[in-house]
């Protein structure tokens, strides 16, 4: 999918339109996975409609907050991300990898190979295509590495398959730094199509053969120089309005100098090692594979989950124990991986500024916050204020 | 923190005890209700003393020995050695048997009063002053958290000795479960305290599967923050003694909620 | 800079890189001290017994079915052909559920992982291998490789340290290598019994007993954390220049090439950029605690 040598033609999709592209997606066999309001927040979910979109509200996010508010009823993508990404999907929470039996001297496989699922995301945003860029290089399905071509054969494949119609981000949320880290507000590459939402539809951009295929299918037109003019006003004020901004020039360098910093300890004294960052986290990518039995049939399973380097337990040496036993290291470990160490390892950055660790940490820990303050140690200077987790005073149930 | 035994790999049929302390008999309703998997359980192993569901009773000794409830009185203190004598493998099974359970609640006043207050004759009545977890007396080899227990943690308890696995059991935060479910988080979308970041998972994220706070039932995960939580507890608004109630229930005598409970108290007493 | 090129490029044949691990009989059960033992594997499948190699230093991941994997250095001969030893201390639920498959049952098997010892950067020098404990398992298949191709470099010394004489690992093959010309072995216990009449002491001090020819001698160490890393400082005392000091080392591993995060050593993943280090790679954070 999302071979970016295609036109980038552009076309007007009046509102009306959405539909039908749904209808075709489906019509496709794909499950179409698309930001729907669930309880609270918003999901990344399947959808038969285009109706079961979210639309008409806005979201207020900030460090360890996450609020819906009504909005313009007809106005569709004016709330940005919830917890869930591409990842859930593409790189699922649990996964049954295999099921074995031992007949003599033999193990016979008693279980297929996961079946594969034919993903069309709609609606994600720009910053959800750069995390799957980099969980592509983790992942090995730019080629990069074949030695775990087996073992992440699930991810390859379920990639291939997948369909990508993006949105741009024309409200950004509380806690988005997209644009400090070069990934958004706009898609730029790695969609099929894209969206700029405007009064009365979208501005329609193509970004691949099966996008120009899916154009020829829906009612378009060419769009007028006003709509394209307006489009690009309302990605400017998107990026100009962004809250949050994370400088990274010379980041990863600062932060190789910062394993002794004493700011660790002090976030440490906050971080509740509780691993919700690296749930949501849209390119975290750490897994265990556990091993089960049943208690009679003799079936042996083997099962792959998502799991957190906050856990004590993750770094667990048998005879020895946990190589990071600190809350301290732990989040060390977290940072400097996501920002620094990463780009050794795929040669690209491990934060693509969705915000969400912010939003999702209960107590709000700020990782622009607190990846500006490493590595700018002066000793006898004191220590810096703790800030606030960004929820208002709320009364309880 | 259980000390580390090697992990037994119990043979077939097994011999399984069940006993029961000071307790509700949730604990043991829960194998009773694990339903479609108790015909293989009971094929699996023998269940050779388990009085809330069959009454013949094999004399011990048992490989496995599952108990419930806290120690609460003399007779539990002294019955409590001879079950470890008679297994070879012994879980605490619940909030109870992990960590003293509700009544440990006693722990914080005065028996003779309760006692008095209850018992229309309380000379009669032999209790001690505390209520506590098995391993504050025998060693305990694993422990199942929860009230009641988790049926998926029983079978995988029962199925990993079987093969000698360490049973799948996490220590991690709640957190994780619950984002594996891809639920919302009540804490960050309404304000509402919940323990998750500070509990042991395996529940399967109950509470917020129903949109209301984790309130502790599995006992603190392996190294809680649990002062940076009660202080977010504070900014949405919570006061010192609601903090102090919701780490006062099941796992209140589990040191780590205990010291931060004592911690609330003392705040709120100070105001 | 990576310092670190093997000769060989071993990876898991086709087949070997997926989660379902191939199966192997254990042949062999040698018993090493009181909590360790040696066992012997060879694959149930005869072409894989024929076309299986890999280079010393690396490990492989093994299975028994229900209770998980372990990640366990292969201790043979890399000549061996057909069998191949893994030294496994019974410390966890994997270890142990091996031991109880015992002679003529059968264990799973993914490998080989990781990279091993530099074998191309011995041309010439002297070599010095320093293990400790059970830390002597990885540094054995190097050992056979040397006595192969023992022209290659000047000195070979073996320097290794155990708890007491019978914690020894391979007895009889280092009473063999003692005998030999062409290696210098040097044994040292914590604790002596009344027939010892080696060196006592920590395995460092046997360093005292040898010449150190600093810039022309390539250094393989292999031990506990903190082994590693007074045995690192002491041959960096000794002039031997960083690029020249190799480390194997420990950690918590999961799938064995790279991908579930478990084994991170800062920028590194310790099963697929090693087990087996170079000094001058990881001396920024050798040093640091829980990295």
């Amino acid at each position: 999918m999302s071979q970016t040598n295609a036109s980038n033609q552009k076309y007007f999709l009046p509102r009306a339109g959405l539909e039908p592209l749904v209808r075709i997606l489906r019509q496709r066999g794909y499950t179409v996975l698309a930001p729907t309001r669930r309880d609270e927040i918003i999901s990344l979910a399947p959808v038969e409609s285009a109706d079961q979109i979210a639309r008409g509200v806005h979201d207020h996010q900030d460090g360890g907050r996450y609020r819906l508010t009504q909005a313009d009823p007809e106005i569709m993508f004016e709330y940005v991300l919830g917890a869930d990404s591409p990842k859930r999907y593409l790189f699922p929470p649990e996964l049954p990898l295999v099921e074995l039996r031992v007949r003599g001297n033999r193990f016979v496989p008693t279980s297929q190979p996961p079946a594969i699922a034919q993903y069309a995301f709609l609606g994600i945003r720009a910053c959800e295509l750069a995390a799957i860029k980099v969980q592509d290089r983790v992942f090995g399905h730019a080629g990069q590495d074949t030695l775990c071509a087996d073992a992440a054969e699930y991810y390859r494949r379920t990639r291939r398959q997948a369909l990508v119609i993006a949105v741009n981000c024309t409200r950004p949320g509380g806690t988005c730094f997209c644009a400090s880290m070069g990934t958004g507000p706009a898609a730029t590459e790695g969609f099929d199509l894209s969206l700029t939402e405007l009064r009365d539809g979208f501005l329609l951009t193509v970004g691949s053969q099966a996008g120009a295929a899916l154009c020829a299918e829906l009612e378009i037109r060419a769009p007028t120089s006003t709509e394209e003019g307006l489009a690009e006003m309302k990605l400017a004020a998107a990026r100009s309005h962004m809250q949050r901004h994370l400088d990274t020039r010379g980041l990863k360098e600062r932060l190789e100098q910062t394993i002794d910093d004493p700011n660790w300890e002090r976030v440490a004294a906050r971080c509740l090692s509780c691993g919700n960052c690296t749930m949501v986290c849209p390119t975290c990518f750490c897994f265990t594979v556990s091993d089960s039995s049943g208690l009679t049939d003799g079936v042996y399973g083997r099962t792959r989950r998502w799991e957190s380097c906050f856990s004590h337990q993750f770094s667990y040496v048998a005879g020895s124990g946990p190589v990071r036993s600190t809350i301290a290291a732990r989040y060390r470990h977290w940072l400097r991986h996501k920002l620094c160490t990463w780009w050794d390892q795929f040669g690209v950055s491990g934060c693509v500024g969705c915000g969400r660790c912010i939003t999702w940490c209960p107590v709000g820990i700020d990782l622009t916050e607190e990846a500006s303050r490493l590595g700018r140690h002066v000793p006898g200077a004191g220590v810096v204020p703790i800030p606030k987790a960004g929820g208002t005073k709320e009364a309880l149930p | 923190m259980l000390a580390k035994r090697p992990i037994p790999k119990v043979p077939p049929k097994s011999r399984l005890a069940v006993f029961k302390f000071s307790s509700c008999d949730g604990c043991q309703l829960s194998l009773l209700n694990l339903e479609e998997h108790l015909l293989e359980l009971v094929d699996a192993v023998e269940v050779a003393y388990f009085l809330e569901a069959r009454r013949r009773e094999l004399p011990p000794p048992y490989d496995v020995g599952l108990v419930e409830g806290s120690i609460s009185t003399p007779h539990e203190a002294q019955r409590i050695r001879q079950v470890r004598r008679d297994c070879r493998y012994l879980v605490a099974i619940g909030a109870c048997a992990s960590s003293g359970g509700i009544q440990a609640l006693r722990n914080w006043a005065d028996i003779g009063e309760f006692v008095g207050a209850v018992y229309p004759n309380p000379q009669y009545i032999r209790t001690l002053d505390t209520a506590t977890p098995i391993a504050a007396h025998v060693f305990v080899d694993f422990e199942l958290r929860g009230c009641p227990v988790n049926h998926a943690q029983l079978l995988e308890l029962v199925s990993a000795l079987l093969v000698g696995r360490r049973p799948n059991v996490p220590t991690s935060s709640l957190c994780l479960e619950c984002k594996r479910r891809g639920l919302p988080c009540v804490l960050v979308t309404h304000g509402q305290p919940c323990l998750g970041p500070a509990v042991q998972a395996g529940c399967g994220a109950l509470c917020p599967a129903c949109n209301r706070g984790c309130y502790g039932c599995f006992g603190p995960m392996e190294q809680p923050n649990l002062n940076s939580l009660g202080d977010r507890f504070l900014e949405l608004g919570a006061s010192h003694r609601q903090i102090k109630h919701l780490l006062r229930m099941f796992n209140a005598y589990q040191e780590p909620f205990k010291q931060a409970s004592d911690h609330h108290e003392r705040l709120e007493q100070q105001k | 800079m990576i310092h670190h090129v093997a000769d060989m490029d071993h990876r898991p044949p086709p087949g070997m890189g997926g989660w379902m691990p191939v199966e192997a009989t254990i042949v062999n059960i040698q018993q090493e001290n009181f909590n360790t033992r040696t066992f012997t594997l060879r694959f149930v499948d005869e072409s894989l017994c024929e076309s299986y190699r890999f280079e010393p230093g690396q490990f492989n991941m093994l299975f028994v079915p229900g209770v998980g994997e372990a990640a366990i250095s292969i201790s043979s001969s890399p000549y061996q052909i057909g069998a191949m030893d893994h030294t496994i201390r019974m410390v966890g639920a994997v270890t142990r559920g091996i031991d109880r498959i015992g002679v003529g049952g059968v264990v799973g098997v993914r490998g080989p992982f990781g990279r091993g010892w530099p074998l191309n950067k011995l041309a010439g020098k002297d070599v010095i291998i320093l293990g400790g404990g059970i830390g002597l398992a990885p540094l054995r298949p190097l050992i056979h490789w040397l006595l192969r191709h023992r022209e290659q470099c000047r000195r070979v010394v073996l320097l290794y340290g155990c708890r007491s004489p019978e914690d020894r690992l391979y007895a009889a093959e280092l009473e063999a290598w003692s005998g030999r010309s062409d290696l210098d072995v040097l044994v040292t216990v914590d604790n002596a019994d009344e027939h010892w009449t080696g060196p006592v002491g920590v395995v460092t001090n046997l360093l005292q007993r040898i010449k150190v020819n600093a810039d022309q001698t390539v250094v393989f160490v292999c031990g506990p954390r903190v082994l590693n890393r007074v045995a690192a400082w002491n041959f960096l005392q000794l002039h031997v220049p960083p690029a020249q000091v190799y480390v194997s080392l420990e950690r918590n591993m999961n799938c064995g090439f790279g991908r579930c995060g478990h084994c991170q050593y800062g920028k590194h993943f310790v099963c697929r950029d090693g087990p087996v280090f170079c000094f001058a790679d990881i001396a920024d954070i050798f040093a640091k605690e829980e990295i």
